[in-house]
């Protein structure tokens, strides 16, 4: 099995870092990296990836604007998107999940476990 | 003009005791003409009586001197004597009652008898005394005692007539005098009716209606109509007043909420800031830290591993300190409304216990789940995480060996739901303040047991939205029980729903009774479980070691051996020592016996208080704990 190609876009540099070093590292999947909702589709756009983590509060355009952008693009309307974000309460997760995300992870996240949560939003075994 | 309520009263009372003296002079000046009226009738009577009296005694003196003259017996004089002082009684006693004219013909009438008498009468007797008879009959035939008796007669008549016309003239006045009063009464009557009807149209309009109208504004104020003023400038000064003093306090009340408002946006947005904030530093630092200490970025010397475990922890505690502030107020504040429906206690309890399984195996702890089928009103979410919350705090104050209760019971109208361990207790007169926030009952619980310090305060805040509240009791060196009490459910909850539809795995049940054997096996071999049946315990103990399996369903009464005998043997052996059991009995267990049963998870689950359909649940739910990857 190929390695897995994940889209993080976050517009915190040492979250990117952390996140990415997890994913790479643990996980030994692919990770490409964009500091904003615009970097990331076009990102996105370009590299086709397998998944895409969004972080949710992003000066621009944020997370669920950047979704809204992917979802109206055929080219990337189909990668499925997990959410990052600080706010947990039920009633924000469950917007972001009526928004057409696969899954909503909380920060802080745990690096040790933050493949395997992303894994099973995208239903990958 | 500015007229004040209590002026127009003043007016209406100044009215009314003018009307009222007015009322009652008429009423005494009527009473004295009538009483006055009355006297002076009876006056006139008693007058023409005596007249009439008088007349006669002039008539009988005349009689008596004729009767005289014709005997010349003296008997026939008597009358003739009495007469003048007799007359003179009665004169004295109508001169008074007779005006100046009348007294005038009565003394008319005097005189004129005086003068019958000395002229003609007594020279009538000498001449008869004296024996001159004829020349007396002659002084007789002269006709001039006869003119004087007329005379007489026709003074007393018209002094009749006189005081009978007087005394008309007064009953005339009398009656004129009645009708006036009652004349006048009326006037006073309909005027106090006017003045009155006007005095009240004018109170209607200035004092009622104006009223009516700020009771409006008001009621339309506190139903939520911030710019509700009262407008009306009319009606008397108080009203005015009130009127003006409403507006300014809507204005003040009308800023202050303006304010309050302000102030509530900053606050969500202060949480929101500062959940954010906070969160995006500490993720770096907790990712950094976790990447560092999983090895990822190659081997550490065991001092560093150490140090970088004490970051890792408190990072860990921080984070947790923050959610749990933040979940305070977020449910304090009641921004975030709860989504009330009719929850399965039974269900809360299985997620509550799922999300603590961990904590519980690190420390060594047993977890004794009951899963009763009682339904409370509440925010599923919201229960679970006040469940798990004491939950994870018994297990954090509890030794390893030791057991934390999970039940529930039935009051009138109340559902309690209990959480009990075996740990050091609580001090009494700490009792009171465990549930204030960061209140523990030993300073350094915060820094070895990694609390926050919130748990319980978020646990009764919780518990206070529901309707409900929280209980303790506790005793040193015994264990602690930590109480839910909420409001029974008055609905039926929907089916379970939560939980998987279907499961997978492998259960060996141990049930004696073939019919129900058979009954739980298809049940869960049609949501694709594969179930290996056993009957005795025996059987039993030899299925466990064949199969391994991943849930052990238990009857405690078998036809050969029973329940604590199957236990028993399987604790010997190391596979099977935690396997997750379901005890499903009609005996009612006393602690001891339950501990002589329990392997891994140990649930436990009534035969009379279930339904079969409630078996299959915890069943296929506990699968699901034990095989996570499903």
């Amino acid at each position: 099995m190929s390695a897995r190609r994940v889209l993080l876009v976050d517009d915190e540099d040492d979250i990117r870092l952390v996140a990415r070093a997890s994913l790479e590292r643990l996980a030994g999947w692919e990770v490409l990296a964009a500091s904003s909702g615009r970097e990331g589709i076009a990102l996105a756009k370009a590299e086709r990836p397998d998944a895409i983590v969004l972080d949710v509060m992003m000066p621009g355009l944020d997370g669920p604007g950047t979704l809204v952008e992917l979802r109206a693009d055929t080219a990337t309307a189909d990668i499925p998107v997990v959410f990052l974000t600080a706010k947990v309460q039920a009633a924000e997760r469950r917007r972001l999940e009526e928004l057409g995300a696969a899954g909503v992870v909380a920060k802080p996240f745990d690096p040790m476990t933050l493949a395997g949560e992303l894994s099973s939003a995208f239903g990958w075994s | 003009l500015v007229v004040t309520a209590e002026e127009v009263l003043r007016r209406l009372h100044r009215f009314q005791v003018v009307m009222v003296a007015f009322v009652l002079l008429l009423a005494s000046a009527g009473v004295v003409t009538y009483r006055t009226a009355t006297e002076r009738a009876e006056d006139t009577e008693r007058t023409l009586v005596d007249i009439e009296q008088l007349r006669g005694e002039v008539l009988s003196a005349e009689t008596s001197v004729r009767g005289y003259v014709l005997t010349g017996l003296d008997d026939f004089l008597a009358p003739y004597r009495a007469a003048v002082p007799r007359m003179r009684a009665l004169e004295a006693e109508v001169a008074g009652a007779l005006s100046a004219a009348d007294r005038a013909r009565l003394d008319q009438i005097e005189s004129t008898f005086q003068e019958w008498r000395s002229d003609f009468a007594e020279l009538v007797l000498a001449d008869v005394r004296a024996g001159r008879h004829e020349q007396a009959v002659a002084r007789i035939s002269t006709g001039a005692g006869k003119e004087r008796i007329d005379a007489i007669r026709r003074e007393a008549a018209t002094l009749t007539v006189d005081v009978r016309d007087e005394d008309a003239d007064r009953q005339r006045l009398a009656d004129a005098l009645g009708w006036t009063s009652v004349a006048l009464t009326l006037i006073a009557i309909v005027a106090l009716v006017l003045v009155t009807r006007r005095m009240r149209r004018r109170v209607d309009r200035d004092v009622t209606q104006p009223l009516a109208e700020l009771r409006s504004v008001a009621e339309r104020f506190g139903s939520g109509d911030m710019s509700a003023r009262m407008y009306r400038s009319d009606g008397v000064a108080e009203v005015r007043d009130l009127a003006t003093a409403f507006n300014g306090m809507a204005d003040r009340i009308q800023r202050m909420i303006v304010d309050l408002r302000a102030v509530d946006r900053l606050k969500s947005e202060f949480v929101s800031v500062v959940s954010h904030e906070l969160r995006t530093p500490l993720t770096s630092i907790r990712g950094s830290l976790g990447l560092l200490a999983s090895g990822a970025m190659g081997e550490l010397p065991p001092d560093a591993a150490e140090m970088l475990h004490i970051a890792t922890s408190n990072t860990d505690r921080l984070v947790r300190l923050i959610n749990d502030i933040l979940d305070l107020k977020r449910i304090e504040s009641g921004n975030e409304a709860l989504e009330i429906r009719p929850v399965r206690v039974g269900e809360v309890f299985r997620q509550a216990a799922s999300a603590v399984h961990g904590a519980a195996a690190t420390a060594g702890v047993t977890l004794d789940v009951e899963t009763p089928d009682i339904a409370v009103d509440g925010d599923p979410d919201r229960l679970v995480q006040a469940i798990t919350n004491l939950l994870g705090n018994a297990i954090k104050f509890s030794d390893p060996g030791t057991t934390v209760h999970l039940d529930a019971e039935t009051r009138a109208h109340q559902v309690v739901l209990r959480v009990r361990d075996q740990g050091r207790g609580i001090p009494p007169d700490m009792l009171e303040t465990v549930f204030e926030r960061f209140q523990q009952v030993d300073a350094s619980d915060a820094r070895e047991k990694g609390g926050t310090g919130l748990g319980l305060a978020i646990v009764r805040t919780i518990a206070q939205r529901h309707g409900g509240r929280v209980e303790v009791s506790s005793e040193v060196g015994a264990g602690s029980c930590f109480s839910i009490v909420l409001p029974a459910s008055s609905r039926v909850p929907a089916p379970a729903a939560a939980g998987p539809a279907s499961g997978s795995g492998l259960v060996v049940l141990v049930e004696d009774d073939a019919d129900l054997r058979r009954v739980v096996e298809t049940m869960l071999g049609r949501r694709g479980i594969e179930v290996v049946a056993a009957a005795t315990a025996e059987e039993a103990i030899r299925r466990c070691r064949a199969e391994l399996p991943d849930v052990l369903v238990l009857d405690v009464r078998l036809a050969e051996g029973d329940g604590y005998e199957v236990v028993q043997a399987l604790r010997q052996d190391d596979r099977l020592r935690v396997l997750p059991t379901i005890v499903y009995t009609v005996v009612d267990l006393t602690p001891e016996q339950r501990d002589r049963l329990r392997l891994g998870e140990t649930i436990f689950v009534s035969k009379g208080q279930r339904t079969d359909e409630a078996l299959e649940q915890e069943v296929i739910d506990l699968l699901t704990r034990v095989r996570p990857s499903g």
